[in-house]
């Protein structure tokens, strides 16, 4: 029998136009629940230890979680092989698409091949067809949106490419509704290398519930406890939920200014979330199936420039990052890298590396007006990287690359992690983020554990997340194994379960008491909050075997040397480094893996993975 | 004790809707389709926006939203307290009056 929540998957062939299509294994949804769970399982299958990210083996993988079309929810997880890491890139998009794929019938869409000529996918509920795409080739992602919708309805989502992924751009990403994105490590460039301009959806059919009266039950009780919540009268009167705000990052210290050398810079408030809300948002907008809602539409009359919100990474990676304190040109960056489909923060990591090259003297051969705060310099150096012109054809590399070319001690301020640009925190002042970018199963990214716990301070969840609140402590390091490990496997639970990371892992108004609940009204299958958490870690540890198996071990879970040996200089954390090694070594046997970073035989047994690793 | 949505339909006895009508302002729509995704289970005991009394036509690039009521299928959430529109709505767009 069908169980509600869950449909189909198709494996679409752009080499050859085949289209094969079956019911979700009954199997991978008890172990693996959707979304995430379901993509990596797909994943490993489908590619060997040698697989090229450009090559027609490597698949791109969209994935709707169970709850994608819930409240809460409205997520959808996409997965492949990253061009700029050769390990996994994952990540989940919210918008309109995920919901719109599951009311079209699928869990999964796995597309394979490369098509001779530019096509899309369109997914018309059960119904796939691949289209000719001539005329939206070399559009950005809102003209190529635009244009679909015009042809085939306002009520169509997509998945788009702009001219980085056409590009083959290394640090181009995936586009949805304008400004909300995926695809960290290049996936647009996967999409571009197999010519698929864009996947779009429309979908009409009824998704059903196991049990509608407890399905609502539970939706009222949730909403009671987030009304409840402090955070809940903030967002109330702040319009939404921002407490990591730049301005509390400041008073943490922990702003990434120029390129991670200033953990407090002067013109925090220029560029304060406050500011953005107060002085040029002019409509709160939010994703599917939201009940706190995140967005904002602004409209810059006079330049006649509009958009849509910017997140703190924006604020801080174009921003603070960069030494740019003017929010406009900050916000026109940030519109820039959405129009051509680029990763802000990738973006903010190279172009800041290029910048205290300059200012230490090292000679990139045509990236001289590229220095802190030249902000259109900046807006000059993106589209260059879209377009892969001038500078812009080294930098499209990513700064790994750059710095391998650029050679010396510059590969000490090189941000990354395993080849992926780090988020804008700076990790010295919060040791478990340091733990984070190190381990993360994607390279240099905190929404693999998403630890805003440690930035909140917020006690009594820690209590009851990991049994003690001394591990939230941001200058410690007892404990973070620990930490870390329980929030990356329930955040790889929540990208698995289709719902959006805010509200159960950054406002923390909805508790994994909550989320089971909720998948149990809706799709009848008990889950404990135990099992929810054990699927977690089934993803997490499939996901490291598979980057093991391209090479990763023990040896790159580790951060850039300016981290882990430069002394932080001023604000809450004035003289920290990240003591790394200590975390590391209590992460390993928290997650009962071996010196090599490979799950311990009894792990695997216990998680049932040799089922799947076939 | 009985379940609450039961004591809220008994409640709703009391109250009545007869005389009111849902109203909506769209400057405050986010356009999460909560109001949509609820109807459909009242109408419908389902998840389906096509089966919604309530349309909700987005234009996020240009900061539009257009809401519209099917007055035809829509009958108020019979058997509820509130209308689910007006019940879940996060920003309080819409209001029965």
């Amino acid at each position: 029998m069908k169980i509600p929540g869950y449909g189909k998957v198709a494996l679409i062939n752009l080499s050859n136009n085949t289209i094969k299509i079956w019911e979700t294994e009954d199997l991978l949804i008890k172990y693996f629940i959707g979304g995430r769970g379901l993509n990596i399982v797909r994943l490993y299958k489908l590619i060997s230890s040698d697989t090229e990210p450009f090559s027609e083996r490597n698949p791109i993988i969209l994935g709707s979680g169970p709850l994608s079309v819930s409240i809460f929810g409205g997520r959808v997880e996409v997965t492949s092989l990253s061009p700029l890491t050769n390990i996994l890139s994952t990540g989940s998009a919210g918008g309109y698409f995920g919901p719109v794929l599951k009311m079209a019938g699928y869990d999964q869409v796995i597309i394979i091949g490369k098509s001779q000529s530019p096509i899309y996918v369109y997914i018309h509920d059960e119904k796939i067809e691949i289209l000719d795409a001539k005329d939206i080739w070399g559009l950005d992602t809102w003209e190529t949106i635009k244009s679909l919708r015009k042809d085939l309805g306002s009520n169509l989502e997509a998945m788009t490419i702009g001219p980085a992924g056409e590009n083959l751009v290394k640090i181009s990403n995936i586009v949805t509704e304008y400004g909300r994105s995926v695809g960290r490590g290049g996936l647009g460039s996967v999409m571009g290398w197999k010519n698929l301009k864009a996947i779009a959806a429309v979908g009409s059919s009824d998704v059903t519930l196991y049990d509608y009266e407890k399905y609502l039950n539970i939706v009222d009780e949730i909403i009671e406890h987030v009304k409840r919540t402090p955070q809940y009268d903030y967002m109330q009167k702040f319009g939404y939920w921002a407490a990591a705000g730049v301005k509390e990052c400041q008073e943490l210290g922990c702003i990434p200014g120029y390129n991670f050398t200033s953990p407090l810079i002067p013109f925090a408030e220029e560029i304060s979330t406050e500011k953005f809300v107060s002085e040029y948002v002019s409509k709160k907008l939010a994703c599917y199936g939201c009940y706190t809602p995140c967005d904002g539409y602004f409209h810059i009359k006079a330049e006649n420039f509009f958009g849509l919100g910017i997140k703190l990474e924006g604020l801080l990676g174009l921003g603070a990052r960069l030494g740019i304190s003017d929010l406009t040109q900050i916000l026109k960056a940030n519109i820039l890298c959405n129009k051509y489909g680029l990763d802000i923060i990738s973006v903010a990591g190279v172009l800041s590396y290029v910048m205290e090259c300059n200012q230490r003297g090292y000679r990139i051969k045509g990236a001289e007006d590229i220095v802190f705060g030249n902000s259109d310099a900046v807006l000059e150096a993106i589209k260059n990287i879209a377009f892969r012109e001038n500078i812009g054809k080294l930098l499209a590399e990513g700064v790994k690359h750059l710095s391998e070319n650029v050679g010396g001690s510059t590969k000490d301020f090189a941000m990354h992690v395993k080849g992926l640009e780090i988020t804008s925190i700076e990790p010295r002042s919060l040791k478990g983020w340091g733990l984070a970018y190190a381990v993360s199963t994607r390279g240099g990214c905190h929404t693999r554990a998403f630890p805003m716990i440690e930035i909140y301070g917020f006690k009594d969840l820690a209590k009851l997340f990991f049994g003690n609140d001394a591990v939230i402590e941001r200058l410690g390091v007892k404990g973070k194994g620990k930490m870390i490990k329980w929030l990356e496997d329930y955040s790889a639970a929540i990208d698995s379960l289709g719902i959006c990371k805010f509200p159960p892992m950054d406002s923390h108004v909805i508790l994994p008491a909550h989320l089971v609940k909720l998948y149990e009204g809706f799709t009848g299958l008990k889950l404990k909050q135990k099992d929810l958490l054990t699927s977690g870690e089934r993803v997490v540890n499939l996901e490291r075997i598979m980057i093991y198996r391209r090479g990763i071990r023990r040896e790159h879970d580790t951060l850039p040397k300016r981290l882990i040996k430069e002394e932080i200089k001023e604000g809450p954390a004035k003289g920290h480094i990240i003591e790394l090694d200590v975390m590391l070594d209590e992460y390993y046997e928290e997650r009962r893996w071996n010196h090599d970073g490979f799950p311990s035989d009894d792990k695997i047994k216990e998680l049932k993975l040799e089922l799947f690793l076939y | 004790m009985g379940n609450p949505r039961q004591l809220e339909s008994n409640l709703r006895e009391l109250i009545g809707k007869a005389d009111k009508k849902i109203l909506f302002d769209r400057s405050l729509c986010v356009c999460c389709y909560l109001c949509a995704i609820m109807c459909s289970l009242h109408l419908s005991h389902v998840i389906s926006l096509r089966k919604a009394a309530i349309n909700i036509h987005k234009n996020v690039i240009e900061g539009r939203v257009e809401i519209t009521i099917d007055n035809a299928r829509c009958d108020l959430c019979a058997g509820e307290i509130l209308p689910f529109c007006v019940k879940y709505c996060p920003v309080s767009a819409l209001k029965l009056e």
